[in-house]
């Protein structure tokens, strides 16, 4: 049934393809590389931004051998993807999302949003059509193909996490926590600050092993209107602006403006529990990893369907093998920027002292 | 007590993991997680290693240091928790060979009533959600409004 599928999909992305002109760009994500091949010139707005910093020139081949995701939209190709296997009940997961793992398919469907991802383990394709990709929403042209990459990338140790996170080079931090957390706005303050650098905001790539390091895979930024005001040097990147979706919020892409603001990947020295205090000064101080693993691990599987044992044990991981803290954050966006570079050279002297002993 | 034979977790709809003596669990279709502390996340521990109510009761009783009889009830009314949140199942056989169960509790612990703690925020997000909302009628989920 899975292979049948499979099949059918394919010859549904090869229709597409010949309606209209298709362009190919390739991308490279911590050395994998990536074929986009996209039917339909109004994915190119919706794909591309949050990828730039990551894009082959335009008709470069991808370098070495590529996975491949196809990506095609209805309103444009009027193709529609075969119908997927799945009966009404099937849809009570995941907002309404029905998921499917077969062999080595997976497979979702998200009808709300008219929204079919798959991807085939065994050939390292992928395929995503989206119905009509203009009435898609901040989140997902924020961190789009997530579900593809999360799928592709769990070969390589890879995942999707659900996490901001800033350092440099040498090491970083992730930060923790849902909306109204401080988590993305402590994040984009180090754009300000030369301190520190941006890595993600919101959705980062993480592994374990060999040392547990995170990468950054969109360079896209959302923004509250009250984190407008504390950030207001983003808003002449604000590129939309959505009221219909939960939450007021815009969404700005950081690439190539702050280029020089933001790390690809660094080793992870911890994991913060941001509070918003109010505080003078900021303030660091140890928490349980159950308390870290409770806002990481949940959030992460919800949004990110796929593996979801595997992920979920990496998220666990993570807070046993990681130093956790709170911070409580100070009013000063600085104050809190520096009191995790602070950190960082505790654990870079600690390591040095280890080192010379 | 005998109603409470072998419990398995309800495999795929609910992931575990057991950090620093803290079960966290997820019941991936309702949205919701949960958080078992001290003697509960003992008892969970000892349910996904194949104990049944009684033999957790007696276990209990040996790591507390307090009689099974007194713990009992706790135990019966917490897996009725469990059951009815959908995170075990009943299973058909005892699970196969397993390590041996190790219990790790700090040198004061005391026994306390086992505690089940709900969280639903991540679920109340996906409720807000207005691109995924269910038709009543059919219960297939339906498109949001078009956004202009």
């Amino acid at each position: 049934m899975a292979g049948d599928y499979l099949i059918q999909l394919e010859a549904a992305f090869a229709k597409a393809w010949a309606s209209v002109d298709g362009q190919v760009r390739s991308v490279q994500v911590q050395g994998v590389a990536f074929e986009l091949r996209m039917a339909g010139a109004a994915l190119e707005g919706v794909v591309l931004p949050a990828l730039a910093h990551l894009l082959g020139e335009p008709g470069a081949p991808a370098e070495g051998e590529a996975m491949s995701f196809h990506l095609w939209d209805g309103a444009t190709t009027g193709v529609r993807p075969p119908a997927p296997p799945f009966a009404p009940t099937d849809y009570r997961r995941y907002g309404q999302r029905a998921v499917l793992y077969a062999g080595t398919l997976a497979l979702m469907h998200a009808p709300t949003s008219g929204q079919l991802f798959a991807y085939d383990r065994s050939t390292r394709q992928g395929f995503w059509w989206v119905d009509e990709a203009a009435q898609l929403s901040i989140y997902e042209r924020a961190a789009p193909l997530q579900t593809l990459f999360h799928w592709a990338l769990a070969e390589t140790g890879w995942q999707v996490i659900h996490a901001a996170a800033l350092g440099t080079d040498e090491g970083g931090v992730l930060l923790i926590g849902n909306s109204g957390a401080g988590k993305s706005s402590t994040a984009l303050s180090c754009l300000a600050y030369p301190a520190l650098r941006l890595l993600s905001d919101d959705k980062c790539l993480v592994r374990v092993e060999p040392e547990p390091r995170a990468a950054m895979l969109f360079n896209s930024a959302k923004l509250k209107v009250d984190m407008l005001d504390r950030l207001s040097y983003l808003r002449p990147l604000l590129d939309r602006w959505d009221d219909v979706y939960k939450a007021s919020k815009g969404l700005a892409f950081l690439y190539p403006t702050y280029a020089a603001q933001m790390v690809a990947s660094f080793p992870i020295k911890a994991l913060l529990l941001p509070e918003v205090t109010h505080r003078a000064e900021a303030r660091l101080r140890p928490a349980a990893p159950g308390e870290l693993f409770r806002q990481l691990g949940p959030s992460t599987v919800i949004w990110l369907p796929g593996a979801e044992a595997e992920s979920y044990r990496l998220s666990a991981e993570l807070t046993r093998r990681l130093p956790c803290y709170h911070l409580e954050l100070a009013s000063d966006p600085g104050k809190n920027v520096a009191a995790i570079a602070a950190l960082l050279a505790e654990h870079q002297d600690a390591l040095i002292d280890r080192a010379n002993r | 007590m005998e109603k409470h034979m072998h419990l398995r977790l309800n495999q795929p709809a609910v992931i575990s993991e057991i950090v620093d003596g803290e079960a966290i669990v997820v019941n991936l279709e309702s949205g919701a997680y949960y958080s078992m502390r001290a003697t509960a996340g003992v008892i969970w521990a000892a349910l996904l290693h194949g104990k049944d109510a009684q033999a957790i009761a007696t276990l209990l009783g040996e790591v507390y240091a307090v009689p099974v009889a007194a713990v009992a009830h706790e135990v019966d009314a917490f897996i009725d928790q469990l059951l009815a949140e959908q995170l075990v199942v009943p299973a058909a056989n005892p699970p196969e060979a397993m390590p041996p169960l190790s219990i790790d509790l700090p040198p004061d612990e005391t026994f306390t009533p086992p505690l089940l703690e709900k969280y639903t925020d991540m679920a109340d997000l996906l409720l807000l959600d207005p691109i995924h909302e269910v038709d009543a009628e059919t219960g297939w989920p339906q498109p949001a409004p078009k956004r202009h």
